[in-house]
């Protein structure tokens, strides 16, 4: 009986450290969670953007980068396995993993269980999302997963199993990734205006900071637009009065409403108005996302959120001509770096302006450039010390009167 | 005879006006004690706004109006700031001593292509930084000793604009037979100003010596003053005249 008793207890012992060994034994914790190192397809690290660093973009996915994750685990045996699922929801309940509610997939394969080490795993595993089977997908040829996602978070669940289609046991570890790949819609309100020998481009402003996620433009310019739908206006001439000007199709100067005497021209006036270039059609990236002309083509950029008004100066380092057209469209870029679609191009032609300074010269002014002859800007500064000077000598002397 | 009456008429208006000032100041004694008790005065402190329109199409040898055909004839608003130094009190007349004043305006407009007339998206502008340093005397003797709420005064001395005008490419710069000439530069000149002070304080006594005794400020006055600004290039050969003759209003803290 006393024998029953020892065998009892020691079972009883072993069974209690047996449970309590299987419920905390394994463990993981990943431990760059706040800056997750981001590799290039060529295995080489990526300097990340200054905003928005670690989320991912669609050029981060276009260009199949990975993400290095350093976890430190501890528990591994014989009998179980470190996995690494990746989903939207919640991937630790087994429903999450398998059979027709599953949500979650596997980005890449077993960990391995030892004490500390690393994993990489490609962006585009990441965002694919296949919801059947347990296999690890591959998506590393497939950009078409980058296209199209609007601002979402992708969580990566590091969990210890025993079998398969189990829940995971001892403790887990979760990091989430935020992905936007879907870049800003086009700018509206476009108008470019032409200045002398520049081009200054208004569009809608899109909102105060945090209002609308828009962290610069991007503006090309062509050159060479393919075609332009000219503005034109009748010119009304009569030998008496001079010319005069009206618009185009006004009744008023039809043949029949013209004087004796005078005579209606069509005249192609400057300016803009819609037009269409070769370099500046909208193209199609990698993975069906909408892509942006060639950077020779870049003529001005802005940042931040709030401007509406840029100046272009010049094109490809070459400096913008009087009296010769140029396509524009504009782009917007969001503050994770994703550039929206270019919108349609605008002609215009820069020319000469008026101007007060060159008015005042061809009028006969002579000021100007700095060069005035006299006293220099320092004289008055100097007249203080003086002013100051005379009056303290003044002041004292009026005290010694008093006294 | 009758010029004589109303210039009689006048001078009784103006002794009746001047002693019902003074016999309600020292009815109350308000004015004598706020004298007694008042912290010490040495400075002036004026802030200002004013109609301007500068001088430039005054400039002989010129052949149009390039100001007025580029601005129009709307005055801008020149907002200025002037500091004085009360170094001398003459007794039973007022206060002498030399001032800085700073001033600032801007004019802008769309400039046309000059192809067609149209408007461009240029703009072209004119800035105007205007400065002076003046002697400045204020009669303050009517206001400290009869209680009369007036303060007229006087400036002179020298004034100092500094000017550039600008387009959207920045400063201008105008093709000329012997190359470009930038458009920006300073023109020397006079500057006078003659003017009349009102005396708050006189609105609220008791509201007076309390800001005097907590912040230090004697007397608060509006005024309105008419200045010429002639900066037409003394010792200069060559000056764009952008100093205007206006009229201004504003506050002046004494302290």
């Amino acid at each position: 009986m006393p024998r029953f008793r020892t065998l009892f207890a020691s079972l009883l012992v072993l069974a209690v450290f047996f449970v309590a060994g299987r419920a905390s034994a394994q463990s993981i914790s990943v431990n760059n969670k706040t800056s997750l190192v981001r590799l290039a397809a060529d295995g080489s690290i990526v300097t990340k953007r200054q905003i928005n660093p670690e989320a991912v973009n669609y050029a981060d996915c276009l260009a199949n980068q990975s993400i290095q994750i350093s976890y430190v685990a501890s528990g591994a045996d014989g009998l179980k396995t470190l996995e690494v699922w990746a989903g939207q929801q919640d991937c630790k309940p087994v429903a999450a993993r398998s059979g027709t509610t599953q949500q979650c997939w596997r980005p890449a394969g077993n960990l391995p269980g030892a004490q500390t080490g690393t994993i990489t795993i490609p962006i585009r595993n990441i965002l694919k999302k296949r919801v059947t089977g347990s296999d690890v997908v591959d998506a590393t040829n497939d950009p078409s997963v980058c296209k199209d996602i609007a601002l979402s978070t992708y969580s990566l669940y590091f969990m210890w199993f025993q079998g398969t289609g189990t829940e995971p046991v001892g403790t887990s570890d979760q990091v989430d990734i935020p992905v936007k790949t879907q870049g800003p819609s086009p700018l509206s309100g476009l108008t470019v205006a032409p200045g002398n020998t520049r081009l200054i481009v208004t569009f809608a402003a899109t909102g105060e900071a945090g209002v609308t996620d828009q962290q610069g433009v991007r503006v090309y310019c062509d050159d060479k637009p393919t075609s332009k739908a000219p503005t034109t206006r009748n010119v009304v001439t009569c030998a008496d009065t001079g010319t005069s000007t009206e618009d185009a199709g006004d009744a008023e100067v039809d043949a029949s409403g013209v004087d004796a005497g005078c005579t209606t021209t069509t005249e192609t006036t400057s300016g803009g108005g819609e037009c269409s270039s070769s370099a500046l059609l909208p193209v199609t990236q990698d993975g069906g996302a909408p892509g942006l002309p060639d950077e020779k083509y870049l003529c001005a950029q802005l940042g931040g959120n709030t401007g509406s008004r840029v100046v272009v100066e010049n094109i490809n380092g070459a400096a913008l001509e009087n009296d010769k057209t140029y396509a524009v469209a504009v782009a917007s870029v969001d503050s994770y770096g994703n550039v929206g679609g270019l919108g349609d191009p605008t002609c215009a032609t820069p020319g000469a302006t008026t101007d007060f300074w060159q008015l005042y010269r061809d009028s006969g002014g002579q000021a100007g450039g700095c060069s005035s002859e006299g006293a220099p800007i320092g004289g008055l500064v100097s007249m203080i010390p003086v002013l100051g000077a005379i009056a303290a000598v003044i002041r004292r002397r009026v005290r010694r009167t008093e006294k | 005879m009758s010029r004589v009456s109303k210039n009689t008429v006048a001078a009784l208006a103006g002794a009746l006006l001047v002693g019902c000032f003074a016999n309600e100041a020292r009815a109350d004694g308000l004015t004598s004690r706020k004298t007694r008790y008042a912290s010490p005065q040495h400075f002036a402190l004026e802030v200002r706004f004013s109609p301007y329109t500068p001088q430039i199409d005054e400039e002989p040898g010129l052949t149009s109006k390039p100001y007025e055909t580029t601005f129009g004839t709307m005055p801008r608003v020149m907002f200025a700031g002037e500091f004085d130094w009360q170094a001398i009190r003459i007794p039973h007349l007022g206060t002498l001593g030399p001032g800085v004043g700073l001033g600032y305006t801007n004019m802008s407009e769309t400039a046309r292509l000059i192809r067609d007339n149209t408007p461009s998206g240029d703009e072209t502008s004119l800035d105007i930084w205007q400065t002076f340093a003046v002697a400045v005397l204020r009669a303050d003797v009517l206001w400290r000793d009869f209680g009369v709420p007036f303060v007229p005064y006087v400036k002179g001395g020298l004034g100092l604009g500094l000017w550039r005008s600008g387009n959207t490419g920045g400063t201008a710069e105008a093709n000329t037979p012997t190359g470009k000439v930038s458009g920006k530069g300073y023109s020397f000149g006079s500057h006078v100003a003659l003017g009349l002070a009102f005396a708050l304080d006189f609105l609220d006594r008791g509201a007076s010596v309390n800001i005097d005794q907590a912040v230090g400020i004697n007397n608060t006055y509006f005024y309105f003053e008419y200045y010429f600004s002639n900066l037409n290039g003394i010792g200069q050969s060559n000056a764009l005249r952008v100093g205007a003759n206006t009229w201004a209003m504003g506050l002046t803290f004494e302290f």
